[in-house]
Order: C-alpha cells, then sequence, then structure tokens
C-alpha cells in the first residue's frame, strides 16, 4: 500500500510499486482528464505535477511518489489562490480565451506544464515558454495559442508586470 | 433564401421565391427519426430537439476531433433558431440513414466537408424549428403568424414573451413549412468571432475521450502483434503470463495474443512474457529499396489509367524547344493521433455495444457486426470525442480487435493500442513516386505538362471495410465479404482512384497540354487516407515542379503561376494575398529567400509563402523565419476557428515537410515512438500571417488544404536560397 496526497486528498494505492503513476491515477483512483500519449514520457499528454514541478506520470513509479503530493489537471483550479468564482485556474481561463484547444487531448498536459512554469516564473519570456514546453507534443498545432495564453495568464497573475514586451510575434492579427 | 426540410434530413429545394431559394425538409413521418417525440419532448427533426422545460438539444452527426465541427454546424443550427450556440445542448447523434453523409453514402467524418455538407440542410432544419414555433405561437395567441416575432430564443407577442418549450405541443402537430434562410448581411452570428464550444471542457480535463469512455465493468486489453503487419500467429506460449498480477485471461484474435487485466498496465505487464512463432505475410520481404524500385518498375513497365489528357501531349513535347524532366518521391507517413486507438465493447449473446473514437461510425457498427457475429440491429455504437482523426479513424480495425477479444473471453474490456501499436499498424499515407515533363517553347512560355505517378491506391482498404456500411443489412455475411473483397480489383485493374492523382488530374493550372496518368501499384503495407490525402503529396510534386518550370525558362514563380491561373478568380486573389504581404517584389535582405505555393483542395484555395534566412552562424544552416497563408474558404462560419484551422494545417504540414518518414524493413515499420517519429515541436514553430479572403460564396473546407501547401513553399524557399532542388520528402535543412 503506497499513500500520496491526491489534488490535497491523501490516496493510498494498493497496486505493484512499479505501476507508473499514470495508471494509478486513470485505472485505479479514476481520474481520467491525465492521458496516456505514448508511455515513453515523450510527449508530455500525461504531466501532473510533484509537489509543484510538472512530471510526465507515465514513466514515474508509484513507489517514487510516497508522501508526496500530486496535483492533476482536476486538482488544478484549487491548488491556485489566483481562481475566480468559475474555479478556474487563470491558465485555464487564459487557454478558454484563446480558444487555444483542437483535439484537446494534449491540453491537460499542456496546461499541467504551463502552470509549472507560471508558478515559479511569473511572467516568462518567449526563449523561457519555449524550453518549458517543448516537452509537450500538439499533434494538432496548437502551439502559437499556447504561448499567447501562457503570455495572458501571466499578465493576470501579476497584473502589475508589464508583460507586454514578451508577447510573441507568432500570432497574426 | 428559403427552404423546406421533412422531418428526415432530405431537403427538398422548391425554388426561387423573392429573396432566393425555398427550401422544404421533407419528413417521411416519426417512423423515420431515431427518436420519437414523447409528452415532454417535440423532435422537431433528425437534428433538433426541444422539450417543455425549453432544453434545445442538437444531434451533431459528424464526428468532432479537433477541427470545430461541434462549433461551426451548432453556430449554423443557432443562426437560424435565433439562440446562442452556447445556449444549445449539443448531442451526439446515433448511426442512423439520416445522418449519412450525401457526397460519400457513409456516415463518416472527412474530406474537409462536414461544414459544406450541413450549410444548408442544417439551416434549413433550424429555420424550420423557429417557423413552427412561430405558427404554434400564432395559433396559441390567436393571431396571424406576421405578428409574432421570434428573438432570444423566445416567441414574443405585445408584451408576451415565452420559451421555445413552451409551443411544443402545439409545434409537433404542425405540417412542415417552406422557410426562407437568412441573406449573409442578416447574419449575427455567422462569420462572427466565435468561442470554440468544446474549449472549457478540453481546459478543465472534463472531456470525455474514446480512452475515458469505458464503462465500469470493462477489463483492460492489450494485443501482442506480429511485427510486420497481417502476420498470424502459428504458435504461442504464455510462459505465466496468466499467473501475473491482475491478469484474468488470455485469448488468440486474428491478428495476435490478446492479454486482458485489471489495470492496461498489468495487461502490458503480462503480454512481456508472451513468446509468438509467427506466420509472415507474403510483403514481408519488403524493404525501402525494393519499395522504390517497385515503383520505378511500375513506372516503367505499365501504362496506368488516363487521369488527364488535355490538347496533344506527344506533339507539344515533340514541338517544344526544351524538355524539363524530374523525379519526384516522398515516404510512407502514420497519423499519429494523440489519442491512440482504443474501442470499449460490451457484448452478450443478442447484443453488441461499443464506445469508439471513430469518424466512421456506420462503418464501426458493420466491424462490430462481423466481428460478434450479430444482426446490425444488434449492435449499438456511442460516438466519442476524438484525440485527433486525421483520417485515421476512418479505418476500424481496432474496433474489429476490440470485439473479438470480447467474444474470445467473453469478457466486457477495452482494448488500448500503445503508441507502438499506432506507429506500427497504421494506414499509411501512401509512399508515392512520379515523373514530370514540361515542354517549353520557342517564346519561353511552358507550352505543356506531362505527368505519371505510381502508388498504391488507398480505395480498396477502404472498400473493404466501408463495403457492408452501404449494402443492405439483409444481404448475408457472405456475400458483404466477397463484395468486399473485389476492392483491390475494382480500382487496381478497372478504375482510376481518384484520391491517388487528386491535385494534379484536377489541378487548375492551364497548360495548353496537360496529360496526368497513374499506375497503380501496392508494395503491400497497408494504406489509408492522412490529412488531405493524394494532395498532401501531388501540392507537393506539382508546385515544385512548377518552380522548377518558372526557373528553367527565368521566369518569375509568382509571375508565371498567375498567368497559368488567370481564369481562376479564388487562386488569382489568394496568391496576390500571400505576395503583397509578404513582399515577395521588394527587395530581400541578402541572407532572407522566399518560396511561394498555390493549390485548390476541397474546393477552398490556398496560397502560402515560406521566407527562410541562411544561418552564417550556424553552418549555414537554413531557418524558417515566417509561413504567410492566404486562404479562400467561402463565407468563414467562425473566422477564428478557420484561422485555427490554417495555424493547425501549417504545423501538421511543416512535420510532413521536415520530419515525417517511416521506413520498412523485412515488411516491417521500423519507427515505433516519437523519438523516432517526431513530429514538430512548440520551438520548430515559425511565425505565421494568416490572411482570410472576405466571402459571401458557400462555404468550402478548412481541416485539410492548408497542409499540402507547406512542403512545396519551404522547398522553393530552399532553391531560392540554395539552388538545390529537393525532390523527396522530408526536406533537409542542412
Amino acid at each position: 500500500m503506497i499513500t500520496f496526497s491526491l489534488n490535497g486528498k491523501e490516496f493510498s494505492a494498493d497496486a505493484d510499486p512499479f505501476m507508473p503513476l499514470l495508471w494509478v491515477i486513470r485505472d485505479l483512483a479514476q481520474l481520467q482528464g491525465t492521458k496516456f500519449g505514448c508511455g515513453q514520457g515523450l510527449c508530455g499528454a500525461c504531466t501532473v505535477h510533484l509537489d509543484g514541478a510538472a512530471i510526465r506520470s507515465c514513466i514515474t513509479p508509484l513507489n517514487a511518489i510516497e508522501g508526496r503530493h500530486i496535483t492533476t489537471i482536476e486538482g488544478l483550479s484549487s491548488s491556485s489562490d489566483n481562481t475566480t468564482p468559475s474555479h478556474d485556474h487563470p491558465v485555464q481561463q487564459a487557454w478558454i480565451k484563446n480558444n487555444v484547444p483542437q483535439c484537446g487531448y494534449c491540453q491537460s498536459g499542456q496546461i499541467m506544464s504551463a502552470s509549472a512554469l507560471l508558478a515559479t516564473n511569473a511572467a516568462p519570456t518567449d526563449e523561457e515558454i519555449t524550453r518549458a514546453m517543448s516537452g509537450n507534443i500538439c499533434r494538432c498545432g496548437t502551439y502559437p495559442r499556447i504561448r499567447q495564453a501562457i503570455h495572458d495568464a501571466a499578465k493576470t497573475l501579476t497584473p502589475n508586470i508589464d508583460t507586454e514586451h514578451f508577447q510573441s510575434d507568432l500570432t497574426s492579427e | 433564401m428559403s427552404t423546406t426540410i421533412n422531418r428526415r434530413q432530405f431537403l427538398q429545394t422548391s425554388g426561387l421565391t423573392g429573396t432566393g431559394l425555398a427550401f422544404s425538409l421533407s419528413i417521411g413521418g416519426c417512423a423515420n427519426l431515431s427518436r420519437a417525440d414523447t409528452a415532454h419532448a417535440w423532435q422537431a427533426n433528425a437534428w433538433l430537439e426541444i422539450t417543455a422545460d425549453n432544453t434545445v438539444s442538437f444531434y451533431l452527426h459528424r464526428t468532432e476531433m479537433g477541427q470545430g465541427t461541434m462549433t461551426g454546424l451548432t453556430t449554423l443550427i443557432a443562426e437560424e433558431l435565433e439562440v446562442s450556440p452556447e445556449f444549445i445542448n449539443v448531442k451526439t447523434s446515433s448511426v442512423h440513414a439520416n445522418y449519412v453523409h450525401p457526397d460519400y453514402g457513409l456516415q463518416i467524418t472527412g474530406g474537409s466537408s462536414s461544414t459544406s455538407s450541413s450549410w444548408i440542410p442544417l439551416r434549413t432544419a433550424a429555420a424550420t424549428a423557429r417557423e413552427m414555433i412561430r405558427r404554434a405561437a400564432a395559433q396559441r395567441w390567436n393571431t396571424t403568424i406576421d405578428n409574432v416575432q421570434i428573438a432570444d430564443g423566445k416567441a414574443h407577442f405585445k408584451d408576451i414573451s415565452l420559451p421555445y418549450g413552451d409551443f411544443i405541443d402545439i409545434a409537433k402537430h404542425l405540417s412542415i413549412p417552406t422557410v426562407s434562410l437568412k441573406t449573409p448581411e442578416q447574419y449575427s452570428k455567422i462569420g462572427k468571432p466565435g468561442i470554440r464550444l468544446d474549449a472549457p471542457m478540453k481546459s478543465k480535463g472534463t472531456a470525455t475521450f474514446g480512452i475515458d469512455a469505458a464503462p465500469a465493468s470493462c477489463l483492460k486489453a492489450t494485443l501482442v502483434r506480429c511485427p510486420v503487419i497481417g502476420g498470424t500467429a502459428k504458435s504461442w506460449k504464455t510462459n505465466g503470463a496468466q499467473d501475473m498480477p491482475g491478469v484474468k485471461k488470455i485469448v488468440e484474435i486474428h491478428n495476435g495474443i490478446a492479454v486482458i487485466a485489471a489495470s492496461w498496465w498489468q495487461a502490458k505487464e503480462a503480454a512481456k512474457a508472451i513468446t509468438v512463432d509467427w506466420n509472415m505475410p507474403p510483403f514481408s520481404a519488403l524493404s525501402d529499396d525494393t519499395i522504390l524500385s517497385g515503383f520505378r518498375d511500375a513506372l516503367a513497365n505499365n501504362s496506368g489509367k488516363v487521369a488527364r489528357d488535355d490538347g496533344d501531349i506527344e506533339q507539344a513535347l515533340d514541338d517544344a524547344e526544351q524538355v524539363i524532366e524530374a523525379e519526384y518521391y516522398v515516404p510512407y507517413l502514420a497519423h499519429a493521433t494523440m489519442e491512440p486507438m482504443n474501442c470499449s465493447v460490451i457484448l452478450t449473446d443478442n447484443y453488441c455495444e461499443i464506445w469508439a473514437p471513430t469518424q466512421g461510425p456506420d462503418i464501426a457498427a458493420v466491424a462490430a457486426e462481423h466481428a460478434s457475429g450479430l444482426r446490425r440491429n444488434q449492435v449499438t455504437v456511442h460516438t466519442t470525442l476524438m484525440g485527433g482523426g486525421f483520417g485515421r479513424r476512418l479505418n476500424q480495425d481496432f474496433v474489429e480487435e476490440a470485439v473479438l477479444i470480447a467474444k474470445h473471453s467473453g469478457l466486457p474490456i477495452q482494448l488500448i493500442w500503445s503508441r507502438e501499436d499506432d506507429i506500427q499498424n497504421d494506414f499509411y499515407r501512401p509512399s508515392a513516386l512520379v515523373r514530370f515533363k514540361a515542354g517549353i517553347d520557342k517564346t519561353g512560355n511552358v507550352s505543356c505538362l506531362s505527368h505519371k505517378g505510381a502508388s498504391p491506391n488507398i480505395m480498396p482498404y477502404t472498400f473493404k471495410e466501408a463495403a457492408g456500411a452501404v449494402l443492405p443489412a439483409w444481404l448475408p455475411d457472405g456475400m458483404v465479404k466477397s463484395i468486399a473483397s473485389l476492392g483491390p480489383t475494382i480500382y487496381g485493374d478497372v478504375l482510376l482512384d481518384a484520391t491517388s492523382v487528386e491535385g494534379i488530374a484536377d489541378s487548375c493550372y492551364q497548360f495548353d497540354h496537360f496529360h496526368a496518368r497513374h499506375v497503380q501499384h501496392d508494395p503491400g503495407l497497408r494504406v489509408g487516407y492522412w490529412r488531405s490525402v493524394g494532395h498532401s503529396f501531388n501540392a507537393f510534386f506539382m508546385e515544385s515542379f512548377v518552380d522548377e518550370i518558372a526557373h528553367e525558362s527565368k521566369q518569375d514563380p509568382y509571375s508565371m503561376r498567375l498567368s497559368l491561373l488567370s481564369e481562376h478568380p479564388r487562386m488569382t486573389a489568394v496568391l496576390k494575398s500571400v505576395a503583397q504581404h509578404a513582399q515577395w517584389d521588394k527587395t530581400k535582405a541578402p541572407s532572407v529567400f522566399q518560396g511561394i505555393a498555390v493549390h485548390h483542395s476541397f474546393n477552398t484555395s490556398v496560397a502560402m509563402l515560406a521566407e527562410i534566412s541562411i544561418e552564417n552562424n550556424n553552418n549555414d544552416r537554413i531557418r524558417i523565419n515566417k509561413i504567410v497563408c492566404a486562404v479562400d474558404c467561402g463565407q468563414t462560419i467562425n473566422p477564428d476557428i478557420v484561422k485555427a484551422q490554417m495555424e493547425s494545417g501549417i504545423i501538421f504540414g511543416l512535420t510532413q515537410a521536415l520530419k515525417g518518414k517511416i521506413t520498412i524493413r523485412n515488411g516491417a515499420v521500423q519507427q515505433s515512438n516519437f523519438h523516432d517519429y517526431e513530429l514538430i515541436r512548440i520551438n520548430e514553430v515559425p511565425e505565421m500571417d494568416i490572411h482570410i479572403i472576405d466571402s459571401r460564396a458557400a462555404p468550402t473546407g478548412v481541416g485539410e488544404p492548408a497542409v499540402p501547401l507547406v512542403a512545396p513553399a519551404l522547398a522553393n524557399a530552399i532553391f531560392a536560397a540554395t539552388g538545390k532542388r529537393q525532390r523527396s520528402l522530408p526536406l533537409s535543412l542542412l
């Protein structure tokens, strides 16, 4: 039995210690917002937070997270102090406002990577966004909007910082 | 515009009225609907249901896989129903004859055609429901129809306003009126920026994809497969797999050994222990070099089928002052949808229920029918959201596998493919080899173009799966299978497969002498529809070779295209748009170069320009600075989704142009996951400048038409920069 905090609640998994966290979350905890994409840590669809940092849950064994804090897309809004009455995290709000998702399958992972970035870097530059987001593949090609949404969310999170000069030139109009 | 609709989707255009066409939906009666009226709910037609508590439901008959069809088609309904798109409760339609695609005869989502084929029927359906509410209100308020206004989801008369739901009891007994559709100046939603209806659920992790749709009772299954597609197990050993944690059963199906366990990871772990001796399929000797030599032999030895024959090509080539020749080649490609193939099945002796992320729910139903041995009316298909489709989910092999596993195990299961399964068991974008010849006359103008291509046709593979969905359900199973097996013969020896030559045979270029022919040559690796299909390679071939002609005949590539497209105003407009926005005719910095391309596909014209620079400080590596794109897709429904689809198509096209390559050794696909089948990532995305031509014409495709342009625009820019013509994909930036 391995116990850890899942979205703020204690969760005990009676499973093989080497079972990847992704399948603990999906098959045992029945939280399906975290997606399976590659099983090798190559695409980022399975990204969750481990003590606030973005990790690939498909290659993280259960025994590596004992006693640690895991946050999934379902728990993201309550992990932020900046939630609005709609209970969406500012990154989620920016995603909706920018019509980021297309098929949407990778977006939980993209949002978890983006929110982990903003938690440590309130006003990332384009270069910093590129570095933080390069592990997350989007086959639909929503990258220009992901970049714009991260800049927008940064503005919401730190309204006093002028992020205009960081704005990407990747989106026209 | 005015239209009538009967309660089924069949549309009758009843003629011109003062403002335009009159339409009617002809309804054969409630018997033709998949849902029946109840005391609480009115089934206005195949798409719309309004309940007494004023819930307006739209039964979406095309599948959402990222292209935005959920938002777009709901907007068409909202426009004529006078409600906001967000107010409409979008449900997924069942498999039913009412929802068959008028162009394909199948209930499929593909060909960038959901909007264009729904443009008249859905607006007519909504306008008809609206007018029936108006008539019902007039009846209830004992006034004339003209005295009732419909706005904001309510009927208004004098100072009374009541929601639609208050009138359903009267409306359901009314006859179907002929209606007029709004003219463009009356649109309040069509063509206006709007939110994506699926953005909130996809940003909160609450959207249900196929992989999330399994009922709680389903166990998880994985399949041990032959390294070569089509191989079957000669013998196999479990080596203790059946005793591993969570494992419930191990069964053999036609193409492998299925392991069923409580969790998918347990099934995968147990599968590693199983050893199989395989019967290899005939093409297991296939390798990349034999594929290419096979295409070369096919071009040399077969005349193929004529796809286009304008003028007299032989004479024109004889008369030419100069003949330019070139050979182009593209590899096989995988779709690599982010959500791997999966399907959930509950199967009993007389009932089969499946949950599948599929672009063809009726073809999925046939696959389930054949695999289960049940009858069509005993199969229920639940279509889910899809983590990408790109054509891959038009094939239902994963449904067949899942139903067979459920049948042989007697267990409710969800089959989930691994990424390795996905990359190595695709229906691949065909590899193709073509040869061009062009003649330049004494005045330096291009007089003729000759094309001969060799590639495997896709239709035989489609025919095999889809035949059952278009043939009557009462035909015996054996007869359906034997008709389905005719595909290779019909499309190999008798018919030309239009998708193999699309983009060339139907090119807009006006050459006086224009000849195109196709040799069907199938090396054996199965093929399927891949976002933009034949255009994905034919635009690269054609637009690169046209560029060669321009350079060889010392013409400006942009001006020469304009003169060859003078009778195509939409192509001309998009070409001019990109040239203007990218300042084609202005002098560039010495290290900056541009390439241009234009193509017409899915009834949409797109022009694209790639601007690159040579990085002297980085071993002269080529950097892609910017992609400029102009599109004419007729009337936009949601312009931001059109823009998103251009961005999406450009990035998909960049992966094709710079990375995509499936290689074969001994019949097996050598790539397996994203480390060796790479996709474009955020660090590789250039600036994009997208322009949508303002148009009131009927809408045309947007999901695919940007994809084909990226490779030729880039290849042409690379030639401008280096003088080297790259005639195969992927391109090298070194």
